[in-house]
């Protein structure tokens, strides 16, 4: 089973490899702007009693969070580009199982996802100082688990809908929102109070709380383990949910 | 049992019956052509045949493994080109049978051996390294060919795999067709040039409405259903009354329509006696599979289907 899973990842990871623009871009991007957040940022964690504090501790996660969840479009188009291409007819009548198949193609998706993140916070501590007081093992287990997440969430999407453009224009809203409620652009508790309210629906929230945590208190693995929890519950739902949604389509498709 | 069985295959989209009770088995070194009005039901049965689709009733073994209910196993046997082109434009030639030669669990030495051979018999060496995006039509259908038989599988499911093909790529696709058979593959073909099917030597099976309405080699189908025509014309003109011989103008055209018309050429001089010295022309309509198949898909005609 693994064997035709990652025949199917290295065929995506071919792809990918021609064309590194996007992830690049999406990589790039967040470090651009760490810059102008800083100031405000240091502002902010100041009031809050981080008299030290730089600013990068809270820009840095929030805009890798942000673009991490906006990397969401390179999942989707690497799921619908089969389609487009005519390559899905041929992985269909493969030996490899629908259930390969996703693993394979999900595979690439994370490690890309994961070293898009791993490449933000590196370039952030080269450039900008990025130093968490906490443990790096933590933070280490906090982007694998939310890199699982970004892709159960972009797999939900390929589940359910039957054309890449409306997936995108859904997912990029649902992944500004996303980030948004989960404190990317400002903390949490500046939010209306029921923006408030319902942050906690968004892996964003979880993750950045457990980074912030990291970043700022000095939180070691135990500390960030209720975050962890929430953000495995996200990706146990949104795969399972995907899967159940794509395996009805599926049958729908052969029937 | 054939290499392919297909056994009472029924299928419905919506309220159109677009396949009743199609019975088809292809032999181990057997090229199977498949032919039909667009609409007859081809690709559906191909679809239905490599695993795509499921049918309504009915069931389709390969090499005795339901493809249904084992699909993987059977998979692993099939080498599947659909009907439009599917490829990695960014990939180059040899990635993109060496993908699918992987999914189909080939590794290491026998991998390299298995993609050189796919690209030479399809006359793809030269462009290895070049991305499928900048290959011509007829390159890019012969890849598309080459990722469905690199790891050799038994059994080989072309959908009109020479369309769009100039006529180098055409002769490529046909001789490895040939080749594969010869070398014991069982291949359901379907195309909608005859020509193809008489240069392959294949059977056949013509659809009609969802089902096999003429089954047999080519010179069974031929001789069974391709017509021919003999005619005579007689300097000065003449009205005879001679049996299975009628006039029409100057003309006298045996009726009904021969299948070998050299026999009946000698059977219509015979009758003639003495007045054979006055033929002065001859008109000889060869049976042809073109002929057959018109007249098999012509709905007006009712026909059994051979055994």
């Amino acid at each position: 089973m693994l064997r035709r899973s990652l025949a199917v990842a290295a065929i995506d990871a071919r792809i990918l490899r021609r064309d590194l623009s996007p992830v690049l871009v999406m990589t790039v991007i967040p470090l651009v702007f760490v810059p102008f957040f800083i100031p405000g940022a240091r502002a902010q964690l100041i009031q809050s009693g981080y008299p030290s504090a730089t600013g990068v501790e809270y820009a840095l996660p929030g805009l890798a969070v942000l673009f991490a969840l906006l990397c969401v479009q390179q999942v989707l188009t690497a799921f619908f580009r089969d389609q487009q291409w005519g390559t899905w007819a041929r992985l269909r009548v493969s030996p490899a199982s629908p259930s390969e198949l996703l693993i394979g193609k999900s595979l690439t998706a994370f490690i890309a996802q994961l070293a898009q993140l791993v490449v933000v916070f590196v370039g952030g501590a080269v450039i900008f100082g990025y130093c968490p007081a906490g443990s790096i093992v933590a933070l280490a287990m906090v982007l694998i688990v939310f890199s699982g997440a970004m892709i159960g969430f972009a797999l939900l999407l390929v589940a359910a809908f039957s054309s890449l453009e409306l997936a995108l224009v859904v997912g990029n809203v649902v992944a500004m929102a996303m980030a948004g409620l989960g404190g990317a652009f400002g903390p949490v508790e500046s939010l209306p109070s029921w923006m408030t309210a319902v942050a906690p629906a968004s892996p964003a929230y979880w993750a950045l709380a457990a980074i912030r945590a990291i970043s700022l208190d000095g939180a070691d693995f135990v500390t960030v383990l209720p975050q962890l929890g929430m953000l495995t519950a996200f990706v146990a739902l949104s795969v399972g949910a995907a899967v159940v949604l794509l395996k009805t389509r599926l049958r729908k498709e052969r029937s | 049992m054939g290499l392919i069985d297909i056994r009472g295959v029924h299928k419905r989209f919506s309220d159109r019956a677009v396949l009743e009770g199609v019975h088809l088995s292809v032999e181990q070194g057997t090229v199977m052509g498949l032919l039909g009005a667009n609409g007859a039901g081809k690709s559906t049965l191909i679809s239905i045949a490599s695993g795509l689709l499921r049918p309504d009733s009915g069931l389709v073994m390969i090499d005795g493994i339901d493809i249904a209910s084992r699909r993987s196993e059977a998979s692993a046997l099939i080498g599947s080109a659909p009907q439009d082109v599917g490829i990695y434009p960014t990939l180059s030639t040899r990635e993109n049978i060496t993908g699918f030669a992987r999914l189909h669990g080939l590794r290491g030495r026998r991998l390299s051996l298995r993609v050189s051979e796919a690209m030479d018999a399809l006359g793809l060496e030269g462009i290895a390294n070049i991305t499928a995006d900048r290959l011509s039509g007829g390159q890019r259908r012969r890849l598309h060919m080459a990722m469905a038989l690199a790891h050799h599988p038994r059994v080989l499911f072309l959908d009109e795999p020479t369309v769009g093909a100039d006529v180098e790529s055409r002769q490529h696709i046909l001789g490895l067709v040939q080749s594969l058979a010869d070398e014991g593959a069982a291949v359901l073909y379907t195309t909608h040039y005859l020509n193809e099917i008489e240069q392959l030597g294949a059977e056949v099976a013509l659809l009609r409405e969802g089902t096999v309405t003429a089954l047999g080699s080519v010179a069974d189908v031929v001789e069974k259903w391709g017509g021919g025509g003999l005619a005579v014309r007689l300097h000065p003109p003449m009205e005879l009354d001679l049996p299975s011989w009628i006039t029409q103008g100057e003309w006298l055209v045996a009726e009904p329509s021969p299948r070998n018309p050299g026999e009946r050429l000698a059977e219509v001089l015979a009758l003639l006696g003495d007045r054979a010295r006055l033929v002065c022309d001859v008109r000889v309509d060869r049976p042809t599979l073109e002929a057959a198949y018109l007249r098999v898909i012509d709905e007006r005609e009712e026909l059994d289907v051979a055994a």
